[in-house]
């Protein structure tokens, strides 16, 4: 398994008491299975994105990451766990001051000691500009390499983000929500992208656009109030499904032609 | 929340005060306790001291020496020692002093600005000395001065800045030895200063030398004399212009009188480092110590 | 469709947001020169000129300033510092000595509470008069005829006070007042109430200069008087930030007056520059422990007031209403009056204060300027510039070794962070609080006691200026720059964390470059204000221009005062000057106003800038 989740919970002290995030959810994640995660907003995503990423700890319950309990592993062990999964934020979270290529750069960090983030940051070594250079020109950015990360729009912004985990060479590929920040018309070849970074890996994604993950995930899971709600393919997802899980709003499902999720995804398989 | 909370601001606040008031409260509260008790008499004869060496501890010394003035002008004397010569010198030119105890130079800037009038000195201050000392083995003579840091006194001192500046560029050491010199403020700050090799070599006043090494205080195998300069007339007792002068000739009677053979005398000889009797003072003779400010850039 | 994740984007800055704090210079980084903007590439050039000439000042000024690294490991100056040590211990505890030390502290808060209550009572009237809006031509409700024009000029008169009022350093200030109304307290406050007139003159006029100008406008438009106008429109809205900013620097003139006294102004200063004189060790560590603990009642007062003042986004805790509110206003006005008594600026028997100030600026007219003075001034003023630059380096190097140990995000680990506790750990946070500590400690003692410290360590000389700058500036600026750290945003840092990068390479990635342009603004403040100290260090045989200051203030030469006190204004205004050009060329736009340091550190900052606002 990449990712096996066992009766996690993670609660939080908020002001009306202990809040858990997330009630028991146990999640089995085969290497290579592409997987959405859906939910209305609180539902618990971003806190499972967040024990998924081993950023956070769960209060309960057993995470592993390709068959090791991350919660025993030495602080060294975690890291070396985390470089081998990659995360494609909401935002691009650059960092403003540094140049596209340099934040491409960024995804190597896990493999640095720090003698080696210092001599980076003089001259970084020609494997990791090879990588870097290849990965801009994967997200067709190789033209914008020197310009600074504020200065790029927010495309760009995230297009570089990508770059960064295709130059993490992870195993898996974490992605929160990584197009709401995005123009409409920018999604389709984001998506594109993030297949692309994807490849031959793991891909949990967290989405609330219903719509377009199951145009674009074989597996849907629906999370609700901390719950795992439904677990299936994306063809068997009904209507009532999504009725129980935005109960207010219940979206319209659309058939989605198999072959058009194949399209998006064409370089991956 | 709220209430402790502006208790505690109210608290800090009445402490602040407190302090406040203390800084200002008990000076004020001992002087009105001193004038009930009447130990505040009208018009107490106003006496300063150049600050030689410390001055509070100066101000302990000197008791015997005020109940003496007390006793001879039968006015209470009240002594301050101010914390720099030029503060003296200001304070008998502004009138907030009737007699002050001087250094040559200062002398000569008081009588310059106020027409200061010269009373008594002891017969060693007609010949003074300033000692040259060091604590490193390659100084022995004014000439090894050059590239080495130097110190001075008070910048108004006489044997402690003047007449040492004077004599050396009269023996052509190094100006800049003189230029870059440093000023500690008094004389056993200078000493010191050289035992504790914070500065190269030094000049003082010889009486000071002699006290330092005599109680111990500098050790006379680490620091040694390398040279004394020819004698100068120095440190003088002095008057304000409108002072009353019986009372200023009460004064210079009471030192005049002071004997080494009395043994109620000796204490007093010894805290103002007299080896001899006290004698009266030839305005005269500081001319040339006006000349050698003038030359020296001290005094226009 | 509607989109459940927006309340989930929390603070993050979105893109365009973080456009528009960049610095717009395309290709700035890694370069290709051919395809730079020519604007680009004149930056670039002039970056390049000013790096080298400020590496070429750097080097001029640690040769010129006797720097000595060895006269620290020498012989003597480890027995000169083992019996300065030996000698402190005990401290002094008699009661005779103990009551010396209270009137010490009560006197030094007095001169720090009537100097700022002085400095705000000033700052009104002159603010109001720097105000543009209100007396450049054609202003609101600018009048005409000549009155306007004699109002122009006290305007442009205004300004300048609050300029020299500023630039001459507060210990300048107060030098300069302790020969015109005498040793003691009365001088220490009006220094400070001089000096950081400045400060809040031009903080008032920028704050009436900014308020919402509906209000005003409805006056003029119903044809009010420029009075009534200052009156009713501008002033309310301004006030609640002058007082604010006045408690602000509360703390900051507490600090100040314990340093005034190390040249007679009063307070715990004179005391310990007293006792390190006499060689009274014991007395000394004594004073120094008062000191301490006089810096930290000094803040925790601060923080307590500022609360009072409903400024929330300052300290980030909810204001005092009500009772407490006109509790801390009631404490406040006795304490001040309190002040202005305890420093003998009211109530005092002897008057005339203003006629001996007065006859004392008489005497500084004209200056002296003849050649063979201005030729002995050479040598003094180029060893306080190289004391400055030395020791302004010195700080930097040492903050850059403890600012990473002292930054919490750097060194502990958070709780509740997944992963294993590690022995590591406990390493890091022992050495983090070493750091801490030594930062806290740099910082509480002032640059002029460091001096009489260092020289007892490496005798007198520009070096133990050096020294002492080096300190007290790397005790600031350490603790200045961990914040900086540990302050950067988030979100890239996580990214960073998330792919596994370890603490120390995180921080050099993430934090850093975006810390970087608070870190070098915070260093040039620091020059800045150094320069104003080391003007002053020689007067304790730390080199530099005090000397000969000192000098002519005891010859009473006050001609050549004048010319030694415009010397250092000169100086200052230059050097304030040409740091304002690297900031321009260097830092981004956000950065660039001295006063947009993060408020949560105003009292740091005005710290790290002395003010210099």
């Amino acid at each position: 398994m990449s990712f096996s989740l066992h009766g996690v919970r993670r609660s939080f002290d908020g002001r009306a008491g202990r809040v858990a995030a997330l009630d028991g959810v146990s999640l089995d994640v085969a290497p290579g299975e592409r997987l959405v995660v859906l939910g209305p907003s609180g539902a618990g995503k971003t806190t499972l994105f967040g024990v998924l990423n081993t950023t956070l700890r769960p209060t309960e319950g057993t995470v592993r990451f390709e068959g090791r309990d991350v919660s025993r592993l030495s602080q060294r062990a975690l890291r070396a766990t985390r470089r081998r999964i990659g995360t494609v934020f909401q935002q691009p979270r650059l960092v403003p001051s540094l140049t596209a290529r340099q934040n491409a750069l960024l995804g190597r960090v896990g493999h640095w000691s720090f003698a080696n983030a210092v001599r980076a940051w003089v001259r970084p070594s020609p494997e990791d500009l090879e990588r870097v250079d290849a990965a801009l020109g994967a997200v067709g950015l190789l033209h914008r390499a020197a310009a600074r990360g504020d200065e790029l729009s927010g495309g760009e912004q995230q297009r570089v983000a990508i770059a960064r985990v295709l130059v993490q060479e992870p195993t898996a590929v974490l992605a929160d929500e990584p197009f709401s920040s995005l123009d409409p018309s920018l999604r389709e070849s984001m998506s594109e992208l993030l297949g692309v970074a994807a490849a031959g890996r793991t891909l949990v994604a967290v989405m609330h656009d219903v719509d377009f993950a199951l145009r674009h995930f074989p597996r849907v899971v629906g999370l609700a109030a901390g719950r795992v709600l439904f677990d299936v393919p994306a063809a068997q997802v009904t209507p009532e499904m999504l009725a129980a899980l935005y109960p207010r709003e219940a979206p319209e499902r659309r058939q989605v032609p198999e072959r058009e999720w194949a399209d998006a995804f064409a370089c991956v398989r | 929340m709220t209430v402790s909370r502006s208790r505690a601001v109210l608290a800090c606040c009445l402490l602040l005060a407190a302090l406040a008031w203390a800084a200002d409260g008990p000076l004020r509260l001992s002087t009105i306790l001193l004038a009930a008790l009447g130990w505040e008499a009208d018009a107490p004869l106003r006496v300063s001291m150049i600050p030689t060496t410390d001055p509070s501890r100066m101000l302990r010394d000197a008791e015997p020496l005020v109940a003496r003035l007390e006793k001879a002008t039968g006015r209470t004397v009240s002594l301050t020692i101010p914390q720099n010569y030029a503060a003296v010198v200001e304070a008998l030119v502004q009138g907030q002093v009737d007699v002050a105890h001087f250094g040559g130079f200062t002398f000569v800037q008081a009588s310059k600005r106020a027409g200061a009038v010269p009373l008594v000195q002891r017969d060693r201050d007609r010949e003074f000395h300033s000692k040259f000392i060091t604590a490193r083995d390659d100084v022995r003579s004014l000439g090894d001065l050059r590239g080495k840091r130097f110190a001075f006194g008070d910048v108004n001192s006489t044997s402690g800045h003047l007449m040492p500046a004077y004599f050396m560029r009269e023996q052509g050491v190094d100006p800049t030895v003189v230029d870059r010199a440093i000023y500690t403020g008094a004389h056993d700050a200078t000493a010191l200063a050289v035992a504790e090799r914070r500065v190269d070599a030094g000049a003082l006043d010889e009486a000071v030398w002699e006290r330092l090494t005599q109680e111990g205080k500098v050790d006379p195998t680490k620091v040694r004399v390398f040279w004394t300069t020819p004698p100068f007339v120095d440190y003088l007792w002095a008057a304000r212009k409108e002072l009353d002068p019986t009372v200023a000739r009460k004064i210079a009677d009471a030192f005049l009188a002071l004997d080494p053979g009395k043994p109620e005398d000796r204490p007093i000889l010894e805290l103002l480092s007299a080896r001899g009797r006290y004698v009266t003072v030839d305005a005269a003779a500081y001319a040339p110590l006006r000349e050698a400010a003038v030359r020296e850039g001290l005094l226009r | 469709m509607p989109s459940p994740a927006c309340a989930e984007e929390r603070t993050t800055p979105g893109p365009a947001a973080s456009t528009r704090r960049s610095t717009n210079i395309p290709g700035l980084r890694e370069a290709e020169p051919g395809r730079a903007a020519p604007a680009a590439r004149a930056l670039l050039r002039r970056r390049r000129v000013q790096l080298l000439l400020v590496g070429a000042f750097l080097a001029w000024s640690i040769a010129a300033s006797d720097v000595s690294p060895g006269a620290l490991v020498a012989p003597e100056a480890l027995h000169g510092l083992g019996r300065l040590l030996r000698g402190m211990v005990p401290p002094d505890v008699s009661l005779g000595f103990l009551g010396v030390v209270a009137v010490a502290v009560g006197r030094t808060l007095a001169i720090g509470i009537a100097g700022t209550a002085l400095a705000v009572l000033l700052a009104v009237p002159l603010g109001i008069l720097a105000t543009p809006r209100l007396f450049r031509p054609g202003a609101l409700a600018a009048g005409r005829g000549p009155w306007a024009v004699v109002l122009f000029a006290a305007h442009l008169a205004a300004r300048a006070t609050l300029r020299v009022f500023r630039a001459v350093p507060d210990l300048l200030w107060a030098l300069l007042f302790v020969v015109a109304v005498g040793l003691g307290p009365r001088a220490g406050a009006l220094a400070l109430g001089v000096s950081y007139a400045g400060v809040l003159g031009r903080v008032f006029a920028d704050l009436l200069e900014d308020v919402e100008p509906s209000a005003a406008e409805a006056l003029v438009a119903s044809g009010g008087r420029r009075a009534s106008l200052v009156l009713f429109a501008l002033v309310p809205q301004a006030l609640p930030g002058l007082v604010s900013y006045g408690l602000y620097s509360l703390e900051c003139a507490i600090r100040s007056a314990s340093v005034l006294g190390f040249v007679g102004a009063g307070g715990i200063g004179q005391e310990i520059q007293l006792s390190m004189r006499l060689f009274e060790y014991r007395q000394v560590s004594t004073l120094l422990l008062a000191l301490l603990g006089l810096m930290l009642a000094g803040e925790a007062a601060s923080r307590l007031l500022r609360r009072a003042t409903r400024s929330v986004r300052v300290t980030g805790r909810p204001p005092l209403t009500g009772r407490g509110r006109k509790l801390v206003t009631l404490a406040t006005l006795v304490a001040v009056v309190l002040s202005f008594r305890a420093t003998e600026l009211l109530g005092s028997a002897d008057d005339g204060l203003l006629a001996r100030m007065g006859r004392f600026a008489a005497q500084l007219f004209p200056p002296d300027l003849s050649l063979s003075f201005l030729a002995a001034l050479r040598e003094p003023l180029l060893q306080t510039l190289a004391v400055a630059g030395a020791g302004t380096l010195l700080g930097m190097v040492l903050a850059a070794a403890l600012a990473p140990l002292a930054s919490a995000g750097l060194m502990l680990r958070r709780p509740g962070a997944p992963g294993r506790p590690g022995v590591l750990d406990l390493l890091a946070r022992l050495l983090h609080v070493t750091a801490r500590s030594s930062l806290a400690v740099l910082r509480a003692i002032p640059e002029l006691l460091w001096v009489l410290l260092c020289i007892v360590a490496v005798g007198f000389g520009p070096f133990a200026g050096v020294l002492a700058l080096g300190l007290h500036t790397a005790g600031v600026l350490g603790r200045l720059w961990a914040e900086a750290l540990d302050e950067a945003p988030a979100d890239p840092v996580e990214v960073l964390e998330a792919a596994g990068a370890s603490a120390p390479v995180w921080s050099l990635w993430g934090a850093w470059p975006q810390a970087r342009p608070l870190v070098a603004s915070y260093g040039l403040l620091r020059w800045e204000f150094n320069l104003r100290v080391s003007a002053l260090v020689g007067f304790l045989g730390g080199g530099g221009l005090g000397l000969r200051l000192y000098n002519a203030i005891q010859l009473g030469f006050y001609d050549q005062v004048s010319t030694t006190v415009l010397l250092i204004l000169g100086l200052v205004m230059l050097s304030d000057a040409v740091s304002d050009a690297v900031r321009r060329s260097w830092l981004a736009p956000a950065t660039l106003r001295r006063d947009t340091a993060r408020p949560v550190d105003s009292s740091l900052a005005l710290q790290a800038g002395g003010l210099a606002a």
